[in-house]
Formats: C-alpha cells, sequence, structure tokens
C-alpha cells in the first residue's frame, strides 16, 4: 500500500507541475504584448500597464515568472483581479455556495444514481432496467448549456416551483434546482456504472457462496454484492467531486449563482485574465486532489490493493 | 443469471469446443459452426439491424450531416438578414419558428448553425482519433521508455479538464484577435488535443493484449514488420471500441464548442452557432422561449443522436452488456 | 465407519437416507432451446458416508448438487419432477425461506475456485463467522472464537493471527480450508464438495482430500464429493456414481467399479488415469466429446463415443439395470461387461 500511495503521489506532483505549467503558459508566453493580453480586447492605459509590469514581473524570463506563479500558488497568495481586489477574497466568497451545489449534486448522484443502479443491476432486462437505460443516455446527450435553461424555463418561469435565480445568500431550496441539474450528468453516468457493477458482482461466485450459507436475499445483495460494488462507484463519485466544479461554470451562470463558476463566467466576460487564471488553477489542483483521494479511497476499500 | 451463465459455458455448449477441446476432433457427435473470420463484426451489425434506437440515431446524423452541407435544402431564410421590426416576431413565411430579439430567423439560424457545430465535432474528432491511434498503436506496440512517455502525457492530460483548459486556450486566441476561421480551427485543435487521451488507452491496452497473442508471434516469426503487423493484425482487433470512443466524443465535442461559445470564447457572432443562439435566447426566454427551444433542440438531438450511435454500437460488440 | 456397503440399490429407495435424490430431472431454458441437463438422476447418502460423483464437465454431476442447495436459478433453470428428500422431508417442496434454513445449517457446499468462491473484500474470519453470528445468535466476539476453532479443525496455522486476513493473503491450499471452515460452521450433516482440489497442487490435493475425509469420520457427516477424476476419490469414497449426460450410468461400492467397470464409460475413465505400472505405453482417452444437450444423441447417450456400440444402442435408451449388491449400470450390456464377454 505504501509503494501504491508513494506512487500515486509522485504522479500527482508531475502532472500537477505539468498542468499549471500549461495553464500559466497558454496564458502568458505569448509573441505579443503580454499586458495587452492580460487585459483582453481592453484598453490599457500607461497607469494600468506599469501596475501589471510589476505585479507580474513581466521584465523578467518566463521560467522565473512560472516559478513565482507556482511558489504564489503554493502559499495560497494567487494575485489580484483587473480591478484590484485579491483573487482569494473573491474564491473564499465564491467557495461555499460551490461547494453547496456540488454536495447537492452528489446526494442527487446517489439517491437517484446508485439506488436506480442497484435495482437496475438486480433486475436486468426488466421494464425499470430498459426505461432508466434510455432516460439516462437521454440524460447524457443533452448538454448543460441545454439542460440548464431548459430546467430553469420549465421548473421557474413555467411551474414556478423553484426561484427562478439564486442570488448572493441563497438558501438550500434555491440550490436545489441548480444542484438537480449540475448532478443529472453524474446521476445517468453513476446509475449505468452502478448497473453494471451491480449486475457484474452478482455472477460472481462468492454470490453463490453467500447463497450456499443461507444468508437471505436482502443481505447477500446489500452485504456481499454492495460493497463490492462499491469500490467503482465510491471512486467516481470522488473524481466527479472534482469534475462538477469545473461543471458548475454553465449552471451558476445560468441560474446566477455567485459560486466558483460564476466567477470564472464573469471573468469570462470581463475579461479578467488573472481572475481566470486563478480560478483555473485552483479548480485543477482541487481536480488533482479528488484524484489523489479517490486513489487513497480505492486502497481503503480494496483489500487486494491494499496488501500489494 | 449466474449459475445459468456459468453453467452454460461449462456444461452446454459442448457441440463448441471447450478450451481443451479440438474442434477437429474426430467423432464429433454434432456439427459444429464454422467458425467466420469477421464473425464478431457480422454478428454485430445483426445485432444492430434490430435496434430501432439505432436506426433513429442513424437517420438524425444523415439528416445534420446534410443540412450542415446544404442548409439551403432545408430554409430559404437568411440566418443574417435580421431585422429589428421583426423582433421577437411571430411566424411568417420561411421563418417557420419566427423572429428572435434582434429579428433574426430562428430557424434559419439553427439550420445554418449546424455546419460550424459538425465542422468542430468532426474535425476534433479526426485530431482526436489519429493522435489516440498513433500514441495508442506505438505506445502499445513498442512498449518500454516510449510507452512510459505516452502514458505520463496522458496522465497529464486527464489532469486537465477539458473544459477549463478548453476555455483558457481560447481565451489565448480570443486575445491574439483570431478571426472567425482561426476560432473554428482553434475550438478542432484544442478539443482535439485534450480529448484523445480516451481513444489511446483503449487502443494502447488492445495492442498489448493483441501483441502477446500466438498468431502475432506467428507472424513476426514469419519476418512481417511491425507496421505490418500492426495494420494487419493488432489494428482490426481494436477496431470496434476505437468506433465506439470516436463517435461518442464527436458528440461531446459539439456540445464541448456549443458550451464554449455559450461562454463567448468559443465562436463568436458573426459565426453562426447554437452556443451563441442558445446564450442569447435564454436572456429572454420569459418574453418568448421559442428562440431559445430551437438551437437546444438542434444541439441535443444532434448531440444524442451521437451518443446513442456510440452506445448502441458498443451493445452490438459486447452482448455482454444486455 | 457405518455399514453402507450393502445399501438397497437407489432405485429401489428403501428405507429413509439422510439425504436422497429421487428421479431428479433439471433443465435450463435459454433463447435457443431447451436443454436436459438431468434426466432422471436417483441417489442417496447415509451420515458418515462418501458419495463420489464422477463425470466430465457437462454431465451434470455440479448442477445436480446446486439442485440439492436450491442454489440454481430458476429460470432458465427449471425441475419439472423428481424429489430431493432431507431426513424424509422432500426440499423442492419447501417454502424457500424454509429451504434457507437448510443450506449451511443441514447441508453445506464447498466450491472449486476457493479464491473467487471467497468474497475479497471481506477478511476470513468475518466470512467464516458471518453465518454464526447472522443465524446462530452469537456474539461477534464468540463467532470470532468459534471462526478461530474451525480454523483449528481444518488445520490453518496460526488461525488466531490470520483471522483479519483477506482470502488474496492465503495460498491456494489455506485457502481451500477456509472454505470447508466456513461451511463447516453451522454444524451441517452434509458436505457437498464440488470439485475441491481441480484448482490446485497435487501434494495439496491429497492433504484436502485427507482433511475432508478425516472431517467426514470425526463429525459423521455425509460428504458428496463431486469430481471429475477417479483418481482422487479411490482413497476417500465409499461409493461411486458415475454420470454422463446428465444421467446416472453406473453407481457401485468403489472396489467394484475399479475391479470390474461394469459400463463402457466408466471403463474408458479408468483406462484414462495415468498409472505408474503403466509408464511408457500410450494413455488411453475417451474420443469424441460429450454430447450437446439440446440435441442428444438417439438411444443411449454414450453410443457416439463407445468403442462396443452396437445398432440397439443408437435406437434404445438403457434403463438402470440392477447388478446386486446395490449396484447398478445403464448399459445394455452389463452383464456381458462384468462376464468380460463383451467386445
Amino acid at each position: 500500500m505504501f509503494r501504491y500511495l508513494v506512487r500515486r503521489f509522485l504522479q500527482m506532483i508531475m502532472v500537477f507541475f505539468a498542468t499549471t505549467f500549461i495553464v500559466y503558459a497558454l496564458m502568458y508566453w505569448t509573441g505579443g504584448d503580454p499586458i495587452q493580453a492580460l487585459a483582453g480586447e481592453k484598453p490599457v492605459n500607461d497607469v494600468l500597464r506599469a501596475q501589471l509590469t510589476k505585479e507580474y514581473g513581466l521584465d523578467q524570463p518566463f521560467l522565473v515568472r512560472y516559478w513565482n506563479y507556482i511558489t504564489d500558488l503554493l502559499h495560497g497568495d494567487l494575485g489580484n483581479t483587473l480591478v484590484g481586489r485579491p483573487i482569494k477574497d473573491v474564491l473564499a466568497d465564491a467557495w461555499p455556495i460551490t461547494i453547496q451545489l456540488a454536495v447537492i449534486a452528489i446526494v442527487v448522484t446517489i439517491l437517484f444514481g446508485v439506488t436506480a443502479g442497484v435495482i437496475a443491476g438486480i433486475r436486468r432486462g426488466s421494464i425499470f432496467d430498459n426505461t432508466t437505460l434510455v432516460l439516462t443516455l437521454i440524460v447524457i446527450g443533452i448538454p448543460s448549456v441545454v439542460l440548464a435553461p431548459l430546467a430553469q424555463y420549465l421548473f421557474t418561469i413555467q411551474w414556478k416551483i423553484f426561484p427562478t435565480t439564486a442570488g448572493g445568500d441563497a438558501s438550500l431550496w434555491d440550490l436545489l434546482l441548480p444542484g438537480i441539474v449540475l448532478g443529472s450528468l453524474s446521476v445517468a453516468t453513476a446509475m449505468r456504472l452502478t448497473r453494471a457493477s451491480v449486475s457484474e458482482n452478482l455472477r460472481a461466485d462468492f454470490v453463490r457462496t453467500a447463497r450456499s450459507k443461507g444468508m437471505p436475499g436482502r443481505r447477500v445483495i446489500g452485504i456481499h454484492v454492495l460493497r463490492n460494488s462499491l469500490i467503482p462507484i465510491v471512486t467516481f463519485l470522488g473524481v466527479e467531486l472534482g469534475s462538477l466544479m469545473a461543471g458548475a461554470i454553465v449552471t451558476e451562470g445560468v441560474f446566477n449563482i455567485p459560486g466558483v463558476g460564476y466567477q470564472l463566467s464573469k471573468a469570462l466576460t470581463t475579461e479578467d485574465t488573472p481572475l481566470i487564471i486563478g480560478i483555473v488553477s485552483v479548480l485543477v489542483v482541487i481536480f488533482l486532489v479528488a484524484n489523489l483521494i479517490v486513489d487513497l479511497l480505492y486502497a481503503v476499500l480494496d483489500p487486494r490493493i491494499r496488501y500489494e | 443469471m449466474s449459475d445459468f451463465e456459468s453453467v452454460a459455458a461449462t456444461e452446454l455448449h459442448t457441440a463448441t469446443p471447450g478450451p481443451a477441446g479440438d474442434p477437429n476432433a474426430p467423432g464429433q457427435p454434432h456439427t459444429l459452426e464454422v467458425s467466420k473470420p469477421r464473425s464478431a463484426g457480422a454478428d454485430a451489425w445483426r445485432e444492430l439491424r434490430r435496434r430501432p434506437l439505432f436506426w433513429v440515431a442513424l437517420v438524425i446524423t444523415a439528416v445534420v450531416a446534410l443540412m450542415a452541407a446544404w442548409p439551403s435544402l432545408f430554409t430559404s431564410g437568411d440566418p443574417t438578414a435580421c431585422s429589428l421590426s421583426n423582433r421577437m416576431g411571430p411566424p411568417s413565411g420561411t421563418a417557420i419558428f419566427g423572429y428572435d430579439v434582434q429579428g433574426c430567423d430562428v430557424f434559419a439560424k439553427s439550420v445554418y448553425g449546424t455546419k460550424n457545430s459538425l465542422l468542430v465535432g468532426l474535425g476534433a474528432a479526426l485530431v482526436a482519433g489519429l493522435l489516440g491511434m498513433l500514441f495508442g498503436v506505438t505506445g502499445g506496440y513498442f512498449g518500454r521508455w516510449w510507452d512510459v512517455l505516452v502514458s505520463r502525457v496522458i496522465d497529464i492530460v486527464l489532469g486537465l479538464p477539458l473544459l477549463l483548459a478548453a476555455i483558457v486556450f481560447m481565451k489565448r486566441v480570443s486575445n491574439a484577435g483570431g478571426g472567425p476561421n482561426v476560432r473554428l480551427i482553434a475550438l478542432i485543435a484544442v478539443l482535439g488535443l485534450l480529448g484523445w487521451t480516451t481513444a489511446a488507452r483503449v487502443i494502447r491496452s488492445s495492442v498489448i493484449t493483441a501483441k502477446q497473442q500466438d498468431y502475432v508471434h506467428a507472424a513476426r516469426m514469419l519476418g512481417a514488420g511491425s507496421g505490418r503487423i500492426m495494420w494487419r493484425h493488432i489494428l482490426p482487433n481494436a477496431l470496434a471500441p476505437f468506433i465506439v470512443i470516436i463517435t461518442m466524443a464527436l458528440g461531446s465535442f459539439i456540445a464541448a464548442e456549443a458550451t464554449l461559445s455559450f461562454l463567448g470564447v468559443g465562436l463568436q457572432p458573426p459565426s453562426q452557432s447554437w452556443g451563441i443562439d442558445i446564450s442569447h435566447a435564454r436572456l429572454y426566454m420569459r418574453e418568448n422561449f421559442i428562440p431559445l427551444a430551437v438551437p437546444s433542440t438542434f444541439l441535443a438531438l444532434t448531440v444524442l443522436a451521437f451518443i446513442i450511435l456510440g452506445d448502441t454500437i458498443r451493445e452490438a460488440f459486447d452482448p455482454k452488456l444486455r | 465407519m457405518t455399514d453402507i456397503h450393502v445399501s438397497s440399490p437407489p432405485t429401489v429407495g428403501g428405507g429413509r437416507h439422510l439425504l436422497e435424490v429421487k428421479d431428479l430431472f433439471v433443465e435450463f431454458h435459454t433463447r435457443d432451446g431447451v436443454a436436459r441437463v438431468i434426466n432422471g438422476v436417483s441417489y442417496h447418502l447415509d451420515p458418515g458416508e462418501t458419495l463420489a460423483v464422477l463425470g466430465e464437465s457437462g454431465s451434470g454431476k455440479s448442477v445436480t448438487a446446486q439442485a440439492i442447495m436450491g442454489i440454481l436459478d430458476m429460470p432458465p433453470a427449471k425441475i419439472p419432477s423428481g424429489q430431493i428428500l432431507y431426513k424424509g422431508e422432500n426440499l423442492l417442496a419447501m417454502p424457500e425461506e424454509k429451504r434457507r434454513q437448510v443450506r449451511g445449517k443441514e447441508i453445506s457446499m464447498i466450491f472449486q475456485d476457493a479464491l473467487s468462491a471467497l468474497n475479497p473484500v471481506f477478511p476470513v474470519g468475518w466470512q467464516i463467522s458471518e453465518t454464526l453470528r447472522t443465524r446462530a445468535g452469537m456474539s461477534k466476539k464468540d463467532a470470532l472464537n468459534r471462526a478461530v476453532e474451525l480454523m483449528d479443525l481444518v488445520k490453518i496455522p496460526a488461525a488466531r493471527a490470520r483471522i483479519r486476513d483477506y482470502p488474496h493473503q492465503f495460498s491456494g491450499g489455506m485457502r481451500q480450508r477456509v472454505m470447508i471452515a466456513m461451511a463447516l460452521a453451522m454444524d451441517p450433516k452434509v458436505l457437498i464438495a464440488d470439485e475441491p482440489t481441480t484448482a490446485l497442487d497435487v501434494t495439496v490435493q491429497a492433504q484436502i482430500m485427507d482433511l475432508l475425509g478425516d472431517l467426514r469420520r470425526d463429525l459423521n457427516m455425509g460428504l458428496i464429493l463431486i469430481t471429475h477424476d477417479l483418481g482422487v476419490v479411490a482413497d476417500v469414497a465409499d461409493r461411486i456414481a458415475v454420470m454422463y449426460a446428465g444421467r446416472i450410468v453406473e453407481h457401485a461400492d468403489v472396489r467394484n467399479v475399479y475391479k470390474h467397470p461394469a459400463h463402457p464409460y466408466t471403463e474408458g475413465l479408468l483406462d484414462s488415469i495415468p498409472r505408474l505400472d503403466s509408464k511408457g505405453t500410450e494413455l488411453a482417452t475417451i474420443k469424441g466429446l460429450p454430447p450437446n444437450l439440446m440435441r442428444p444423441p438417439t438411444g443411449c447417450a454414450f453410443h457416439p463415443r463407445c468403442k462396443y456400440a452396437k445398432a440397439v444402442c443408437t435406437t434404445e435408451t438403457p434403463l438402470s439395470l440392477d447388478l446386486g449388491h446395490g449396484r447398478t449400470s445403464a448399459c445394455h450390456f452389463a452383464k456381458e461387461m462384468l462376464d468380460g464377454t463383451l467386445r
């Protein structure tokens, strides 16, 4: 297990440097005017130009700048937005909302996706199974730029069940619809994954053993099958939590929820390059950490890995 | 099914040779089905033909392709001929779904947006497919340091969430002031460059499996070169999963294009894109839902068609999944 | 050891046995048709005796065992007729909940591949004690202590230290011992061992066979030993039932079978055992493959592979012929075989 973890950790460090380098290089290693690139299409006055040059050390070589960016990032210093607000503060305000949204999405995923997957896995070929398979396929096939406005129209304007937008101090109820929309893709994937995993484990020899021990059917499924099926499901949910943060861009934008995704989409329209880089870097790090945690969980859940 | 399948494998199908059975053994009590060289493909096709969902998806993709190539076949309207006097106007004449907030023909805009969506989707799928094929085959076949390098590069690309990396990249392109064609090519490049890893992984593992099989050893001993072995013996085996992944990737590339355009970093007006239409129409959906519904339907149906196509092909090739 | 050599022929019935399979039929309904996997199998078992059920894969020996355990999946499996009597009670007529109580407590089963038959994510102690906790109402601690005793019983060294280990941390032989300990947890009266040694090394095979033999004697259990290898059962079994295409073709005392097989198929199996004294000569095999049970051959199912096959064999299905001393054979020429006059 120790070797496994060390290997995964080293891998993560390597991927961390590579991905942050790519992101940084894409934005700043430019042939043209880096200040203009920072400011986007807006005109740059001399005051701002001088300030940006100093702040980003643009007179220094590229690799030195990358190194400074990395060390700052690791110290939690993400610099300032174009209008001078610390990016750290922007994120500190935005995170709690995005995390709430992601948690709702994950809970929805577990509640509906995993449950439906277990039922479909047990009753393979039944009407329930075939219906959910088609339904999940449709959900997977509908992009969030369609799903989010559609859900907003149907549930907030047409039927007025939920508030149209969530706004600043959103309650759990306000976040429910955006959370469901955000989680819908994961619900579909989780359902299909659970179904495959459960029906595979149901065919396993150890199920036959458990039955021949005289275990009742609900214990065979609830303990023997589910505990084994949990391994891929939990790892999926872990990775998914990381990608949900990125998936929140569209959903938060549509529902006007001032989370991280909303800040990112706002930064895109206001051409606030430092904020874009800051948010993307943090999201990439979160994504990597989520992957590492998943690897840890995998080792905890599967003894065959633990004692490798 | 558990016991049945294990039993079926070991006890029922005795007419087909078991692991130790010799298909040409004398005294064979019953006729064996003669093993056909391309039976997997033929079986899959037979299975596919029976699935209505497959045909629905195929028809949709055919219509989408036709629409991309000859949009004027579907509408006589002009997507750029907008007149504010038609603002949110009801259906009239050629504009069967009415007009949007800027007085543009909603249906014509969506029909003409098909081309860009499909171009990005196909282009990115081509780039991703070629890269995946190249790295997957060479990594799996040559192994050693090259394989290690390929695997690490895959790790790195997977560490970058597709949407985020595309946003940063496209932001860079727009800051550099690229025109519509530059943006189109940039979209194809970034989605292709970020989207090849799954294909490469699948190809790599099936190449590694195939490499260890006897007939490949035999071909090598008979003096076949690496290129020939890969082309004739290994690639055909990896083809089915490859097609599935690329088909599904095509759908998700189209969705990604729409998302990026929606966020303002993909295609930009005056280019026609469903994503742009959706993002504009969304702001006025209280007033009029139709301009949002039309491009949304086009986008959803197209993406769905490719996803369903991929999914049905996958099931046809892997009956175990059913 | 109880006296079993004069027990009555299985087809007749006679007195009450511990376990008795009576004229059992099992079929599988599949998309391609119906496969008749078991076609009128009867055998019985008494406390303390070992019955070896022998046959190639596809002969129906495992399906019979799974029917006894009640772990066949129905559908696709179907039991159109037959009885399985345990202590005189028909298991097939019992409601599922009552049937479940029999599993593991009265009749236990161990499987061929212990690695896949044990749940990979639970420690062996947990798996052995599971029935004790959930069915015998023992506390966690008591159940684990009992699990250690059981592991000692099946001679797993340092049992207490290994109770928290997972199946993949054991060797093949030790894993099979864990399986056996698990099967014995509720003191069953019948143990069915389905190819318990097939996946093991030859030396380990002998150890497991000896262990099973000892346990059967010490615990006075009935043991059904399912195998395709005549060689491994010679020392352990009391009686042998040879199965072919879902029928018992020969059923006899173990010594009689080895000395004078009364069915050409048994003879074929015996000839294919490698012997030390026949070194150098070519090992005989039975030509051909077992029949497809969707379309079984007419007459005697074995006739396409039988070296003695005559015209009658292709048209008439041989009945089980009583040869005395609890011995039966389903061959038209069983008597001639015993006389040595069959050519």
